[in-house]
């Protein structure tokens, strides 16, 4: 793991971006450490409520999952890295990966009537953060954002 | 993940605890098969200590909600809070399982 805190560039003001990577077997077995290190992450975020951080939580594990189930399919000496940036309003987090590239950008949303078992966790992605963005290639980048909301937001 | 199987007089109560997500999903469903297999009118799942949930949990759930209803039965979900309420109600299913 590696940590840097330095000013927010080009921000004005005290703004500040901690900076960490972390790097996982892209196994499920790694899943339960790889959540409670976000979740410990997420505590930089100045402004961040339960709300942000259950469903920041939340949305990486999907994306976790899916690497590893589907990215990583017969391939169980894959990594991934994570890249986690706090501010004090908001968290970034870039999942890197070289398996087999995953559709995290165009999925129809589940018909929630009918109580699906399976396909959700792309929709729970979308729906939980702010903006997604998915670059397949050599290595395969997924990036989750997720802003606070405050009155100073809203102005 | 610990899956506790309560055989009362009038439900069949089973109260999860810790994570149910992919990588513990795959241990309740043999509790689950039982579970169908027992054809209970009224099962109700005590989510009080269920801590976190994903998508593999939720469908856990409701492969057993789907099941159990199909033979006549019912299942309610009961004292689901934080993550998992929340996950239960980004997927409509709070209503229907009963919260």
């Amino acid at each position: 793991m590696a940590v840097s805190t330095l000013p927010e560039a080009g921000a004005s003001g005290a703004a500040r971006v901690t900076r960490v990577t972390l790097r996982f077997p892209a196994v499920l077995d790694y899943r339960p450490v790889a959540i409670d290190l976000v979740s410990a992450l997420i505590q930089q975020v100045e402004r961040a409520d339960r709300d942000f951080r259950n469903q920041m939580v939340t949305a990486f594990g999907e994306a976790f999952n899916n690497i590893v189930i589907h990215g990583y399919r017969g391939r169980p000496d894959g990594m991934l890295d994570v890249e986690a940036e706090m501010t004090a309003d908001g968290m970034t987090l870039r999942l890197i990966d070289t398996g087999h590239g995953v559709n995290f950008n165009d999925v129809e949303p589940p018909d929630l009537d009918a109580m699906p078992e399976s396909g959700m966790g792309v929709f729970m992605i979308h729906s939980l953060v702010d903006d997604v963005q998915y670059r397949g290639g050599s290595p395969n980048v997924l990036t989750l954002v997720k802003r606070t909301t405050c009155v100073e937001d809203a102005r | 993940m610990k899956c506790l199987r309560i055989d009362l007089a009038n439900e069949l109560r089973l109260k999860i605890e810790g994570a149910l997500d992919a990588l513990t999903a795959r241990d309740v469903r043999p509790i689950f098969d039982q579970v169908v297999e027992d054809k209970p009118k009224r099962v109700t799942i005590d989510l009080e200590a269920l801590t976190l949930i994903d998508s593999s949990g939720v469908g856990a759930i409701v492969s057993l909600f789907k099941r159990v209803k199909a033979d006549g039965g019912q299942v309610v979900v009961v004292h689901a809070q934080d993550q998992p309420l929340a996950v239960l109600k980004l997927l409509k299913l709070d209503r229907i399982l009963g919260l």
